[in-house]
């Protein structure tokens, strides 16, 4: 997996990283390489419908299987479960600042960019940097297997 | 034949009914169910994988050796004789379905016959 791959392929091996670990240690690789082998006969099959369809089909199985497991992880439960806490707040406020006058709203507005951004933004920052850190541990540990010329089961390398 | 496991999931299934046909790799496998279900299974690397690494555990199939030019990156899986007879009772269950879907004349085509 090199910098010449594209970009799709670069961007599945990013959405790796919301999987289990235990799905990913063993099969990054091989789920990397069959994604990127169905995109590439999709694509000369059925052209951007094609590669639509996989993308399609990459998108349930992320929201099915790697988004549950990914919220059980406290890492990203706590974030998210503060997200949504703020979100939710933000809109119940929301009401309170349709006040006609033109200043008044605007004054409410930058209450409400001084006071809830930074506390909004401060999960949201720390939900980006833990998909960022796992993401490029994943492109590492798929390159380091690219790169292996050998079976990566130790069963079979005999 | 007394039945030890639930009717198994349609991606375990095709799965196993893909391998039975030979040792394949992930995207083999991947393109043998698309033709057995007629492209209405929808089967993606990751329900592969995960039905995959379940189906390892359960030593229903297990991983094989592969041809001799095959690509190093690829790893290839095998059924076992678990596989096969998970496999075997599943279509017999199928097949005891259908007999009495038509027993029962639940099929439109023996309704008006």
């Amino acid at each position: 997996m090199t910098t010449a791959q594209p970009l799709s392929s670069r961007l599945y091996l990013r959405l790796l990283a919301f999987y289990p670990e235990e799905l990913r240690r063993d099969y990054a690789a091989e789920m990397a390489l069959v994604f990127a082998d169905d995109l590439a006969s999709a694509r000369s099959e059925a052209g951007v419908c094609g590669a639509l369809r996989v993308w399609r089909c990459a998108a349930g199985e992320f929201f099915r299987l790697a988004l549950p497991a990914c919220i059980a992880t406290p890492a990203v439960r706590v974030p998210a479960i503060t997200i949504a806490i703020f979100a939710a707040l933000i809109s119940a406020m929301l009401p309170f600042g349709l006040d006609p006058a033109p200043q008044a709203r605007v004054h409410f507005l930058m209450l409400h960019a001084a006071l809830l951004l930074p506390l909004f933004s401060t999960p949201f920052l720390a939900l980006l940097s833990f998909w960022a850190c796992r993401g490029s541990r994943v492109v590492s540990v798929v390159s380091g297997r690219a790169n292996e010329d050998r079976r990566p089961c130790s069963k079979l390398a005999v | 034949m007394e039945r030890s496991h639930p009717p198994l999931p349609p991606a375990t299934f095709y799965i196993l009914f893909a391998l039975a046909t030979g040792d394949k790799h992930g995207y083999g496998i991947m393109q043998e169910v698309r033709k057995l279900s007629d492209n209405r299974l929808p089967l993606g690397p990751a329900t592969l994988y995960t039905t995959i690494q379940r189906l390892l555990d359960s030593r229903w199939i297990e991983e094989a050796a592969g041809p001799a030019d095959h690509d190093p990156r690829r790893r290839y899986y095998h059924l076992t004789r678990y596989g096969q007879a998970a496999l075997h009772d599943e279509m017999q269950r199928m097949e005891a379905l259908v007999r009495k879907s038509k027993a029962l004349r639940l099929r439109p085509s023996e309704q008006h016959s």
